[in-house]
C-alpha cells in the first residue's frame, strides 16, 4: 500500500538521531563534564558531538560506498550475535541510567521495577511494532520533545542574561547558588572541595581532563542507534512512492541526516551544557549528580501556574529516551529474527534470501516475540544489576572500553555480503 | 440445467406467475395482479410492493395506459411493442433472471411480465417512506449549508451529485448483505482518486458475508483494519458538503442505504479535527478554532491524568497557594485521588449516556440535574472535592469541542487509560500511557495512508501538507490538494496574482 515500505525517511532517521542525542546527553553530559570551568565544559561538549559525528559519519560514509559485486552488505551471524550482547547490555545500563535520573530529580513513590516496567512495555510494544512505526515515533515525539525544550532554552537564557550573570563565585558554604540568589540544595562540602581538588583549571588542564574523561562522557552518545542497522533502514528518497516506481536512486545523502540530527540534538544539547554552566559554578556541578536538572527547577515560566516544570521535563526526556533504547531493543529483535531467518533459508537451501526484508515484513510475529523476551531479560537484569554494587563500574567499562568499540568496528568488519 | 431453468423468466406468464407467487408466498404487502391488455386481451403479470412504489407513475401512468390506452397490440414481439410505445418513462430495464426481479421488486420497483415474453420488465417505481432533506442535527453550521443526509439511498447520492456536477465523479453501486441486500454506493473522483486505495476498499467490500447491514457503521466495523484501534479508520458525516470536500480532495465516499450518515475514507488524524465552518468562517478565526481544538483534545485526555500526577505524586510543582487550595478542597473526602476521578468521571459518562437515550427537552434537563445538582450535592456531602467537579467539567468540555463524536469517544476511552497509568505511576505512568497512545497512532493507517499524517510520514505529500492542519491557511493561498490526492493531481487552484 501507500506506505507499507517497513523503511524510515530521512527525516525520520534524523529525528532518531536528534532524540537519540538528547536522550543521552541532556542530563549525562552536563554531570559527565561537572567540575570544568564554562569554557572547558563547552569545548569538551562540542568535541563530545564532534565524535558523535566522526562515529556517524565515518559510518555513513563507508556504507555508502557501494560494497564490491554491488551486493548489499548484511550482517554476518558472529557480529549479530555480539551486537545483541552488546545491545542487551546497554538496555540494561539504560534502564539502570533511567531510573538513576527519575531518582535522583523527581524521587515520588516511584518504585524501581515499576518504574522499569512502565518503559519497558512501550518499548516491547514498539519494539513490536517495527521500524516504520519507530520511525514516525521519532517524528511525532520529536516535536512534541523538542518544542517545549527550545522553549524552556530560550527561557532560560533570558531569565540569567536578565538577572545577571554570575559566571563564578558563587560556591558558598557547601551549597549551590543559583542567580537568583537562592539555596537550592545542600550539597555536602567536603565532597564538592574533593571533587574540585582534582579540576586543573587551566585551559590546557581543563582539555588534558576532558580527554580522559572524554571518552567516558562519549560513549552513551554511541549506543542508541548502530549506523549499521540505521543506515539500511532508510529511503533514501523524498517520496516512498516515487522510489518504488523508479528503481535505483543511489544517492545517499547522510550527511543531511547527520547535520539534521546534530544541529536540532547537538545544539540542544550543548545549550543545556551552557544554561547548566551559567546558572551553577563549577563546583556545584561536580557536587549535583544531576546538575542540568537542577537548572530545569530553576527556570521560571511566565504565569506561575505551575511551580517546578522540572517534572515535565523529565517526562519529556523519558520520551526522547524511549526512542533513544527503543533503537536497542529494535536492534535486537531484528538481528535475532534475521538471523534465525537467515539461518532457516541456509537449511531450506534458499539462496535468495534476504533476511531483513523477510524479518520486516512476514516476520513480524517472532520479532514481537523477541521484544518480548529481550525486554523482560533488560528489565530482570537491571533489576538484577540493583543488588550490584559494582554495576555502574562494570557497564561504564564494559560499554566505554569493550562494546564501544566492538560495535564500531563491527560496522566495517562485521558483515557478509548477500 | 433444469435448476436454471426454473430460475429464469420464461415465455409461459402462467409458468412465471407459478414461480414468483411461490416466492412471495405469504407476503402480503406484495401486490401482484393479472391483467389483459389490447384488443387480443395480452395477459401481462403485475408485481410490487405495497407502499414502496410511485402510485402516480404505476397507477396513474403506467397501467392506465396499458389497460385503457393501448388498442391494437402487433401479431409479432408485442413485447417489445409496450416497452417501445406503451411504457411512459425511462427508467426501464429487461432482466431475465427471476431472482433478480424479487430483488428489484423488494427494493420496490415494479416487475411487469409479459405473456410470450422471456424477460421481465422493471420499471424504476421506488417511492420509499422516509424523511426529506433535513437539518444538520450533529454537525452544526452557522454558516455553511443546514442540508443533511438522510436514510433515502438516493436522496444521498443526488445530495452529492447536486455538488459535483462532474462526470468524473463516479459510482459504484453494489448491495451488501445477504438478506438486507443493502445498496451501498462507493463514490470518488476518477482522476483524483489512488487506484489503490479504490482497490483496496472495493475488496473489503467485497470480502465478507453477512445477513444485514443496517447502517454505515457496521459497514465500517466490517471493513476496517484494525478492529481493536479505539480510534476511527473511517471518517463518518451527515452533512454533504463535508463529503463533496472530501471527493475533491481524492477521498472515498460510501452511502449506505438506510444509514443517514456517509462514510469517507481514508482518513488521517487531523480530518477528525476539520469542521465544515473552518472553511466558510474568515481563516483567521478558523485557525484559532482549530488550535483551541487541538488543545482542548490533549485536555480531555490528559487532564484528570495530570490532575492526579501534580496533585498526588508531585504537589512540589505547583505553587504553594495553590497546593493548598488543593489540600484544602479534598479535606474530608474519603476517597484516595484516583477513586475520586474515577467516580466523578464515570458519574458524568453515566449523565452523558442518559441524557442521549432521553428525549431532548428531557436529557437536557437531566443534564441540569446532573451537573448542578448531584455536583453540588456530592462536593457538600464531602464524596468529591470541588476541583475534581471543575477538573470533570472541563474534560468533558473539552471533548465536546472536538468536532467528530465518535473521535471523541477514543479520547474518552483513553481518557480513563491515563487515570489508571497516572493512579499506578504517577508521571512516568502517564508518559507510558502516552508513548503507548503514540506508538498505536503511530502504526495505524487508514487504508493504507498514515494516520499521523502529516505530523509523521510527511514526505507522502511534501507540498501543502501543513496547509489544513493545526491551523487553516486561507482559502487563497491552499494551492495543493492533501495527500489523500492521487500523485500528480495535487493542484487544485490556480489563480492570477494580483
Amino acid at each position: 500500500m501507500i506506505a507499507d515500505n517497513q523503511k524510515i525517511s530521512m527525516r525520520q532517521a534524523a529525528w532518531i538521531l536528534v532524540l537519540n542525542i538528547l536522550a543521552a546527553g541532556i542530563f549525562w553530559l552536563p554531570s559527565g563534564l561537572g567540575g570544568l570551568a564554562f569554557g572547558e565544559m563547552m569545548l569538551a561538549g562540542i568535541l563530545a558531538l564532534l565524535a558523535v559525528g566522526l562515529y556517524y559519519g565515518g559510518a555513513f560514509r563507508w556504507l555508502n560506498r557501494p560494497p564490491a559485486g554491488k551486493k548489499e552488505r548484511r550482517i554476518s551471524t558472529p557480529a549479530g550475535c555480539i551486537l545483541i550482547i552488546y545491545y542487551l547490555a546497554a538496555l540494561t545500563f539504560g534502564l539502570h541510567y533511567f531510573y538513576g535520573i527519575i531518582d535522583v530529580l523527581i524521587p515520588a513513590e516511584y518504585k524501581y521495577p515499576l518504574t522499569l516496567l512502565l518503559l519497558v512495555i512501550p518499548l516491547i510494544y514498539g519494539a513490536g511494532k517495527g521500524v516504520e512505526v519507530r520511525g514516525r515515533m521519532a517524528e511525532l515525539t520529536g516535536w512534541l520533545v523538542c518544542t517545549p525544550l527550545i522553549l524552556l532554552m530560550i527561557l532560560g537564557f533570558w531569565q540569567a542574561f536578565s538577572q545577571g550573570l554570575p559566571m563564578d563565585g558563587l560556591f558558598e558554604g557547601g551549597a549551590v547558588r543559583t542567580v537568583n540568589g537562592a539555596v537550592i540544595s545542600g550539597v555536602d562540602s567536603g565532597a564538592a572541595a574533593e571533587s574540585l581538588e582534582g579540576i586543573d583549571a587551566s585551559f590546557i588542564g581543563g582539555n588534558m581532563a576532558v580527554l580522559k574523561a572524554g571518552y567516558g562522557v562519549l560513549w552513551p552518545f554511541l549506543l542508541g542507534d548502530h549506523p549499521f542497522l540505521l543506515w539500511r533502514q532508510i529511503h533514501f528518497s523524498k517520496m516512498p512512492e516515487a522510489a518504488e516506481e523508479k528503481s535505483g536512486t543511489k544517492k545517499r545523502p547522510g550527511k543531511k541526516i547527520l547535520f539534521w540530527g546534530l544541529a536540532g540534538g547537538g545544539l540542544m544539547v550543548l545549550a543545556a551544557l551552557a544554561l547548566t554552566g551559567l546558572y551553577l559554578t563549577p563546583a556545584g556541578m561536580a557536587a549535583e549528580k544531576e546538575p542540568f536538572g537542577i537548572v530545569l527547577q530553576l527556570i521560571r515560566f511566565p504565569g506561575n501556574f505551575i511551580s517546578r516544570y522540572d517534572v515535565f521535563f523529565i517526562m519529556l526526556w523519558m520520551i526522547a529516551f524511549y526512542i533513544y533504547a527503543g533503537g536497542m531493543l529494535l536492534s535486537m529483535a531484528e538481528l535475532s529474527a534475521e538471523l534465525i531467518s537467515a539461518k532457516r533459508a541456509r537449511q531450506k537451501g534458499g539462496a535468495s534470501m534476504n533476511g531483513r526484508k523477510d524479518l520486516n515484513r512476514n516476520d513480524g510475529n517472532s520479532k514481537r516475540g523477541f521484544a518480548l523476551v529481550y525486554g523482560l531479560l533488560a528489565l530482570l537484569l537491571a533489576c538484577l544489576a540493583r543488588q550490584w554494587d559494582w554495576y555502574d563500574i562494570f557497564f561504564a567499562r564494559w560499554m566505554g572500553w569493550v562494546g564501544v568499540p566492538l560495535a564500531v568496528l563491527l560496522i566495517f568488519f562485521g558483515h557478509g555480503r548477500k | 440445467m433444469d435448476g436454471q431453468k426454473e430460475y429464469q423468466v420464461q415465455a409461459c406468464l402462467d409458468e412465471n406467475i407459478q414461480w414468483i407467487s411461490a416466492a412471495f408466498k405469504d407476503c402480503d404487502d406484495a401486490v401482484m395482479r393479472k391483467i389483459f391488455m389490447g384488443a387480443q386481451k395480452l395477459g401481462i403479470y403485475v408485481v410490487y410492493m405495497d407502499s414502496m412504489f410511485d402510485r402516480a407513475l404505476v397507477d396513474g401512468v403506467l397501467l392506465k395506459n396499458l389497460l385503457f390506452d393501448v388498442g391494437e397490440l402487433p401479431e409479432e414481439k408485442p413485447g417489445s411493442f409496450i416497452i417501445r410505445r406503451c411504457l411512459a418513462t425511462a427508467d426501464i430495464k429487461e432482466e431475465t433472471r427471476l431472482l433478480q426481479v424479487v430483488d428489484e421488486v423488494l427494493k420496490g420497483n415494479t416487475a411487469i411480465f409479459i405473456d410470450g415474453m422471456a424477460e421481465a420488465v422493471i420499471i424504476s417505481s421506488k417511492e420509499l417512506p422516509g424523511r426529506g432533506v433535513s437539518e444538520a442535527q450533529t454537525e452544526v453550521s452557522v454558516r455553511g449549508s443546514k442540508e443533511s443526509f438522510t436514510e433515502s439511498f438516493r436522496i444521498n447520492t443526488v445530495l452529492l451529485r447536486r455538488r459535483i456536477r462532474d462526470t468524473r465523479l463516479k459510482t459504484k453501486q453494489m448491495t451488501v448483505g445477504v438478506r438486507s441486500k443493502t445498496d451501498v454506493a462507493v463514490m470518488y473522483m476518477d482522476d483524483l482518486v489512488r487506484p489503490q486505495v479504490l482497490g483496496e476498499i472495493l475488496r473489503r467490500l467485497k470480502s465478507f458475508e453477512i445477513d444485514a447491514v443496517a447502517d454505515s457503521g457496521s459497514l465500517e466495523q466490517l471493513t476496517e483494519e484494525k478492529w481493536y484501534s479505539p480510534f476511527p479508520q473511517f471518517q463518518e458525516t451527515e452533512r454533504p458538503d463535508k463529503a463533496a470536500s472530501a471527493l475533491l480532495e481524492g477521498r472515498i465516499v460510501l452511502v449506505v442505504d438506510n444509514s443517514p450518515t456517509v462514510l469517507m475514507l481514508p482518513v488521517s488524524f487531523s480530518c477528525f479535527f476539520q469542521a465544515s465552518d473552518d472553511y466558510y468562517d474568515r481563516w483567521d478565526a478558523a485557525c484559532f478554532v482549530r488550535l483551541l481544538r487541538y488543545v482542548a483534545a490533549g485536555a480531555a485526555v490528559l487532564l484528570p491524568g495530570l490532575y492526579i500526577t501534580l496533585a498526588g505524586f508531585h504537589p512540589e510543582a505547583l505553587p504553594l497557594s495553590f497546593a493548598l487550595s488543593f489540600a484544602a478542597s479534598r479535606e474530608g473526602v474519603p476517597f484516595t485521588l484516583p477513586v475520586e476521578v474515577l467516580v466523578m468521571e464515570i458519574a458524568f459518562e453515566l449523565l452523558r449516556e442518559a441524557g442521549i437515550r432521553l428525549p431532548g427537552p428531557m436529557g437536557s434537563t437531566l443534564g441540569i440535574v446532573g451537573g448542578l445538582i448531584i455536583g453540588q450535592a456530592a462536593v457538600d456531602a464531602h464524596i468529591v472535592s470541588p476541583v475534581v467537579v471543575i477538573i470533570v467539567a472541563l474534560t468533558a468540555l473539552s471533548a465536546f469541542t472536538v468536532p467528530n463524536d465518535l473521535f471523541a469517544s477514543a479520547f474518552r476511552m483513553i481518557k480513563f487509560y491515563c487515570i489508571v497509568a497516572a493512579a499506578l505511576g504517577g508521571f512516568v505512568g502517564l508518559t507510558a500511557a502516552v508513548l503507548t497512545v503514540l506508538i498505536h497512532l503511530a502504526g495505524l493507517k487508514s487504508f493504507g495512508v498514515p494516520y499521523m499524517m502529516p505530523f509523521a510520514s510527511a514526505e507522502l505529500a511534501p507540498e501543502g501538507r501543513w496547509q489544513d492542519t493545526v491551523v487553516k491557511s486561507p482559502a487563497g493561498k491552499m494551492y495543493e490538494r492533501p495527500f489523500f490526492t492521487r500523485r500528480g493531481h495535487r493542484h487544485r487552484l490556480r489563480k492570477e496574482k494580483p
